[in-house]
């Protein structure tokens, strides 16, 4: 009896040993291609749809000094349906956790966007975290095609230039967790980087500079890069960037870089009309000076404070004016603060947000602080 | 075979990681937004009286579970009726939990593995530690409620740069309407579960005060619990939260520290796994120890066996899918309930106290 257990327990044992130990669904990572960037573009000839796909290739990345890159592009009607019937064409599984950016063609972000994020928001192959763009080329797919004139993987490059772009601020950083969540509140409305070509000396590079604009899940409009910085200056968005600032005859003299911004935004009751005052506090360092007169006369520090904060004000509120006669899309949030401050308000307003938000008035105070002049405290003096 | 007692702070883990078992995958329930962490400390205060009334129990019947009470009030034929009852609940209620970790492993971690293959490892080790003795789930309950509390502060100072605060504003959004009605269904989801442990009260000292062990151990999880809420709603918003299966687990893979600490969410479901497995196995330890008292066992022990394989494959057929899930979880649970939690355990106390008042006055005639 008791050898007999023995027996059975060590047989036991030995199917637990291989039933258990390693992992159920094994897969290698060279079994499997992995995807640095997706590109959605709008099939003319099927009325459908069109996958583009960038991967990293394994097998070359280790011998060449660069990683090197492969490229796939399948049409079909729901983008689920693409990425596995991509495996036909590599015969591999596509790895989608690595992927860093999506990009989409214009005309499909005209024509709504929910159809074609939802898969990535919901299957759990995908991470919420890519950045999202949308190319304003004719097709998205071609902003990928560049990394045969780049040699680069350009989806890498994007994720890369998404993580400085703290430093220029010429374009939102948006992951697509981000832009379902302003799909889904109320009172406010989602915005896109957008990305061009650059085309110099035969050289060509992507570019992403300015805004895409939503009202709902359908993008209605663009901003340059400018109109974008002064849009995120009322978003409160804004963490680094350069302001031009002119001397007292116009002409654009001085940089200053951007230390820190605060923005704060109140709605208020003035004479029965609601009113947004936007109060912004910016932090700078005078770091050029493109002119030899000395910080003296009408060029004190004071002075320049005084006229950047002036010229930021207005173009703030230039801005505004445009979203809200041109897009209509509150791309700022009004709508969600006066939500947060004015419960009561906003259930009255709620429902015709969008034409209020068109009348809505709006105060913009800007206010900057030059906190230093980088190394040097005077002009480059110019000698007899 | 002597009796096991374990002392009040294991059981204290045992109450705490029970109650934060299920929570902390599925987050409360929510119709309430962004002031459902005031629906959660709503419902923290309402379970507190019913949480005193299982403690009386123990003062009135001590050293005896609830199948002893149920027998001894109700006699040996309803009361066995009743007891068959709340075997069949903490049954279900394992199942059900085995299955939230089930979905939880098939959505979210091991997609393409088949959802019996994780929760029968969990299950058998659960067969496990009950086989082996209260004395050693209480002493792994202990070890393990430091370390998922390790983790969870963690986690929770990691998050911290993603915190909205807009996100809680305004307070009371909906009005009090639904917050109301979310802390009537946290009360029974997961706060007043605990009268399982009523189940396993002979673990208890004799002279050991219940009511402390489990109103702390309710604060604590209450604490954890809003907590996580809290934590989730303001990483995720009260519109995204709502549209998760598992907020938690996506709150967590919103963590980005420095490009270098990313993705830790799969790290983060340890503490998923060991809180389930203290609840599963307290759920079917008292399962057991129920079928041996109705049915006069020498020991539970025969049965944990039949007993857990049974709670694994319920829990593989109870659902059809997760939608079923939460839909059973957050709007069927809370009444389904409500007779294991609140009607019986409160028809047995007033019987009891009017049981205790007579046998005293007899007492007391007998002395005259």
């Amino acid at each position: 009896m008791k050898t007999l257990s023995k027996v059975l327990s060590a047989l036991l044992s030995a199917v637990m040993l291989i039933s258990l130990s390693g992992c159920w669904n094994y897969s290698e990572i060279d079994d499997m291609n992995i995807v640095a960037g997706v590109a959605i573009d709008k099939n003319k000839k099927e009325n459908n749809l069109q996958l583009t796909v960038e991967m990293v290739d394994t097998q070359e990345g280790m011998q060449q000094s660069q990683a090197s890159f492969k490229m796939i592009s399948l049409s079909g009607n729901t983008i689920f349906d693409i990425a596995r019937n991509m495996i036909s064409l590599t015969g591999k599984k596509l790895l989608w956790s690595h992927a860093k950016v999506i990009i989409l063609s214009e005309e499909v972000a005209r024509e709504g966007l929910i159809k074609v994020i939802d898969w990535y928001s919901r299957d759990t192959e995908t991470r919420a975290d890519v950045f999202l763009f949308v190319s304003s080329e004719k097709n998205a797919h071609e902003v990928l095609n560049l990394n045969s004139e780049t040699k680069t993987i350009i989806s890498y490059e994007l994720a890369q230039m998404m993580n400085d772009e703290t430093f220029t601020s010429t374009a939102p950083v948006v992951q697509i967790w981000d832009f379902i969540d302003k799909l889904e509140s109320s009172g406010d409305n989602a915005i896109a980087p957008l990305i061009y070509m650059y085309e110099k000396n035969g050289q060509k590079n992507e570019h992403v500079n300015g805004t895409a604009v939503f009202v709902r899940d359908r993008m209605v409009g663009k901003l340059n890069g400018d109109e974008t910085k002064y849009a995120l200056f009322a978003k409160n968005k804004i963490k680094g960037g350069v302001l031009e600032v002119e001397n007292a005859k116009g002409t654009p003299t001085y940089s200053l870089e951007i230390l820190s911004s605060r923005t704060k935004v109140k709605p208020k009751w003035v004479d029965g009309r609601l009113e947004m005052q936007i109060h912004t506090v910016t932090h700078t360092g005078l770091d050029e000076a493109m002119s030899a007169e000395g910080f003296a006369g009408e060029e004190t520090i004071q002075a320049i404070a005084e006229r950047a904060g002036e010229s930021l004000q207005q173009n703030i509120l230039s801005v505004i004016r445009k979203m809200q006669r041109e897009y209509h899309a509150d791309i700022f949030g009004f709508g969600e603060i006066v939500h947060e401050e004015m419960p009561r308000t906003w259930r009255k307003l709620k429902d015709k947000w969008p034409e209020e938000f068109t009348g809505l008035d709006v105060k913009v105070r800007s206010e900057i602080i030059i906190q230093s002049t980088a190394k040097s405290s005077r002009t480059i003096k110019l000698g007899d | 075979m002597g009796k096991e007692i374990i002392p009040a702070g294991q059981s204290t883990s045992i109450v705490i990681l029970f109650i934060i078992g299920s929570s902390l995958f599925m987050g409360a329930s929510g119709q309430s937004g962004n002031s459902s962490w005031i629906a959660l400390i709503i419902a923290m205060a309402l379970a507190v009286p019913l949480i005193l009334v299982y403690a009386r129990l123990h003062v009135l019947f001590p050293g005896k579970d609830l199948y002893d009470m149920l027998i001894s009030v109700f006699g040996a034929y309803f009361g066995r009726g009743l007891s068959c009852l709340y075997i069949w609940y903490t049954l279900h209620l394992g199942a059900l939990v085995l299955r939230n970790f089930g979905e939880f492993s098939k959505t979210v971690a091991l997609t393409s593995t088949p959802m019996i293959a994780p929760m029968l490892i969990i299950g058998l080790l659960c067969i496990w530690v009950v086989n082996a003795g209260m004395e050693v789930l209480g002493r792994s309950a202990k070890f393990l409620l430091l370390f998922t509390l390790a983790v969870i502060f963690v986690v929770q100072l990691l998050s911290v740069p993603k915190y909205e605060i807009h996100h809680l504003k305004p307070l009371l959004d909906s009005g009090w309407g639904p917050v109301f009605a979310d802390a009537g269904g946290t009360v029974t989801f997961p706060f007043a579960e605990i009268v399982v442990f009523l189940g396993a009260f002979t673990v208890l000292p004799k002279k050991g005060s219940a009511a402390r062990v489990l109103l702390r151990g309710v604060l604590v999880a209450g604490t954890i619990i809003t907590g996580i809420s809290v934590r989730n709603l303001l990483v995720l918003g009260p519109d995204i939260v709502s549209s998760l299966y598992f907020p938690s687990y996506v709150a967590v893979s919103r963590i980005n520290v420095g490009d270098f600490l990313t993705r830790i969410e799969g790290s983060a479901a340890i503490v998923f796994v060991t809180a389930l497995f203290i609840k599963v196995s307290l759920c079917l330890y008292v399962s057991c120890n129920g079928i041996a008292k109705v049915f006069k066992l020498k020991s539970y022990r025969s049965v944990v066996l039949q007993m857990g394989l049974i709670m694994v494959y319920l829990s593989d057929f109870i659902y059809m899918d997760i939608m079923q899930m939460q839909y059973f979880a957050y709007h069927i649970y809370k009444i389904y309930a409500l007779p294991f939690q609140v009607f019986i355990p409160l028809t047995l106390w007033a019987s009891a106290e009017v049981m205790a008042k007579r046998s005293s006055r007899k007492a007391e005639a007998s002395q005259q």
